[in-house]
Order: structure tokens, then C-alpha cells, then sequence
């Protein structure tokens, strides 16, 4: 690494700056000089993307966990600097908040449910109550045939005995 | 640790902004150390690239924790962990690690990313080292090294199980005063 010229140190720093710029975070400064300002630089370089790269890891995480509906993990702030400290806490924010509107849908529903069972248990008790009297009135309507018909067939007989009388 | 050298007990210490940072190939070889990863361990780029990720592991690490964090990461997810990490001259500094599997475009994992943050002091005195004294008893306690490991993986299990929750939601909640472990 001692054989390296300026002009490669900085060829390698620029080759790593563009591909971060391109969104590879994979990439970072190897074999620094052990001092000197390039080597500063190329540390410094790293730096950069390390932070950046470990933001990056964290919402990520934390979200794939909330598309889960599980909210215990938190962006840790520690570490997290100046701006990724302030978008940490936000996302923090968001995450907590998301976790309480998701525990009282869940309350909600819940409470729903309870309700549903209560009013469907009343409509059941109230189609048994309806059966039963619908039984009881078709038997009533029956027993009111049979009198009709009873009354009819003495209505009868007592017309034929009417028509039969002999004629004196 | 490298074989030749013993811990001396002595801790050291980083700033609570500071991030350390490696990065591994898939099979645990040191791919990328930052600057303070250098100026912690007292290891150059030269000395360490290339090398097992283990060169820099404490005796005092339950291996139930590694195998815990390797589970984990080879199942493509995230993980957290409280470890204890050795110095090149086997001074020890203890790091809050966030492991993450890294991608490449087509989503493949292509190696592990390693971001180690200054831990919580009262989480690792009240929760991590009884927890880490309690592993490694266990595992101390078998002859083999595989079961003293099976009886580690155990024990936390059962202490997870106790407490109802799973790894990785004691880990990042541990300390806050929601439900986990010891409380």
C-alpha cells in the first residue's frame, strides 16, 4: 500500500463516492495509509457512509416489524447524530403512535365482537320466543278449523233436518 | 482474542456517538473495519482483513448469544446483541451490536454488517451479566463443548418462555420497564 501514488488514492476515493452516490452501500475505502491527510480523508469518506449505512439499516427494520403489527422495535437514537437522530425520533414517534391506534382498533374490535355475540344471542332468543308462537298460533288455528268445521257440519245437519221436515 | 494473549480485566471504553463498524463475507471473515474499530482494538487494516470474526471474541461471551445471533442472521433477519468484545492486548470493551444481513441488488445476502453502539450501563449491571453469568455457568458446567451449548440454548429459552416473549423483542426492550425478562 506504500506503493500507491496520490493520484490512485484519490482514483479510489471517487470510485467509492460514486457507487454510494448510486446507492451501493456495500461500498467502502480499503487498505488506508496508515497516516496523512488522503488517509484522513479516506476514513473520514468511510465515515460517512457508515453512518449513513447504519440509518439506513434501522427503519427499515423497524418498519418491516410495524407491516407485522409489532411495535417494540425502536430506532436506538444512541449513536444516531444531528439529522439521523431527528428522523430516528420521528420514526419513533410514528411507530409508538401506530402502536397505540392499532391497540385500540384491536379494543374496538374486540368490544365489537362482544356486542355482535350480545345483540345475536337476543336475536336468537327472540326467533325461539317466535317459533314457539308461531306453533301456538298454527295449533290455535287448527283447533279454530276443527271447531268451524264442526260448527259447519251442525249448521248442515241442522239445514237437512230443516229441508226434510214432511210436509203436513 | 489471538491465542497467545489473555484478558487483563481492563475495559475500555467509547464515545456514546461513536459507532464501530465491520463488515463480514458469509462465512464470518472480516471483510471492513472502520476507524474506531482500529482505535479501540489496537488492530490495523493489515492484521485483521481477512481474518474469522472470532479473533475478537471474549472468553467471557456466552456462545449461547452467538449461536442465538448466527440463528438469526442466517434466517436473513436482523438481530441485537449486548457483547463483550477483547482488544488485541486482551483489554475488553462491552458494545451494543446491531447485526443485519447485507443485501446485493437481487436481494441476495452477500455478508454481515456489524453496527456496535456504547450499551446501556444499568441494562448491561442489571439485566446482561446476571443473564451472561447464568449462560455461561450452564455451559461451563458439560464436559463437551456442544452440550455445554445445547444447555445454554436451554436455559435462555426457558427464561424466554417464562417471560413470554422472544429474543428479539427482549433484547431491544430490555431495561425499558415493558414486559421482559427478570421483571
Amino acid at each position: 500500500m506504500f506503493t500507491k501514488t496520490k493520484k490512485a488514492l484519490i482514483s479510489e476515493i471517487t470510485q467509492v463516492c460514486a457507487a454510494v452516490a448510486n446507492g451501493d452501500f456495500e461500498a467502502r475505502i480499503l487498505d488506508i495509509p496508515e497516516k496523512g491527510e488522503i488517509a484522513e480523508l479516506m476514513h473520514t469518506v468511510n465515515l460517512l457512509i457508515d453512518r449513513t449505512d447504519a440509518y439506513l439499516r434501522e427503519p427499515k427494520a423497524c418498519m418491516d416489524y410495524v407491516s407485522r403489527n409489532q411495535h417494540f422495535r425502536l430506532i436506538s437514537e444512541r449513536g444516531m447524530v444531528g439529522a439521523f437522530s431527528q428522523a430516528a425520533q420521528s420514526i419513533n414517534i410514528a411507530t409508538i403512535k401506530s402502536q397505540q391506534r392499532y391497540e385500540s382498533f384491536c379494543e374496538m374490535s374486540d368490544n365489537l365482537n362482544t356486542n355482535l355475540e350480545r345483540i345475536v344471542g337476543t336475536i336468537s332468543s327472540c326467533i325461539v320466543d317466535l317459533k314457539t308462537s308461531s306453533a301456538e298460533a298454527s295449533s290455535a288455528s287448527s283447533q279454530a278449523q276443527e271447531q268451524a268445521a264442526v260448527a259447519s257440519s251442525g249448521a248442515e245437519e241442522a239445514s237437512n233436518n230443516l229441508l226434510q221436515q214432511p210436509k203436513s | 482474542m489471538p491465542h497467545n494473549t489473555s484478558p487483563t480485566g481492563i475495559e475500555r471504553y467509547f464515545d456514546a456517538n461513536d459507532i464501530i463498524v465491520s463488515k463480514t463475507n458469509l462465512k464470518g471473515h472480516i471483510t471492513y473495519i472502520n476507524k474506531i474499530f482500529m482505535d479501540i482494538s489496537d488492530y490495523t487494516e493489515m492484521e485483521i482483513i481477512g481474518k474469522p470474526h472470532s479473533l475478537i471474541r471474549h472468553p467471557d461471551m456466552p456462545r449461547t448469544i452467538f449461536k442465538t445471533l448466527w440463528d438469526y442472521i442466517q434466517n436473513g433477519q436482523e438481530v441485537f446483541a449486548y457483547v463483550i468484545n477483547c482488544a488485541k492486548n486482551g483489554d475488553h470493551y462491552w458494545v451494543y451490536a446491531h447485526v443485519t444481513p447485507s443485501l446485493n441488488v437481487d436481494g441476495r445476502v452477500i455478508g454481515y454488517h456489524s453496527n456496535r453502539r456504547v450499551p446501556d450501563r444499568k441494562v448491561l449491571e442489571n439485566y446482561l451479566f446476571p443473564l451472561y453469568d447464568e449462560l455461561r455457568a450452564v455451559e461451563q458446567k458439560e464436559v463437551n463443548k456442544k452440550n455445554g451449548l445445547c444447555a445454554g440454548s436451554e436455559l435462555l429459552q426457558n427464561i424466554l418462555n417464562e417471560a413470554n416473549i422472544a429474543y428479539d423483542e427482549f433484547i431491544v426492550t430490555i431495561g425499558q420497564g415493558k414486559k421482559n425478562v427478570n421483571q
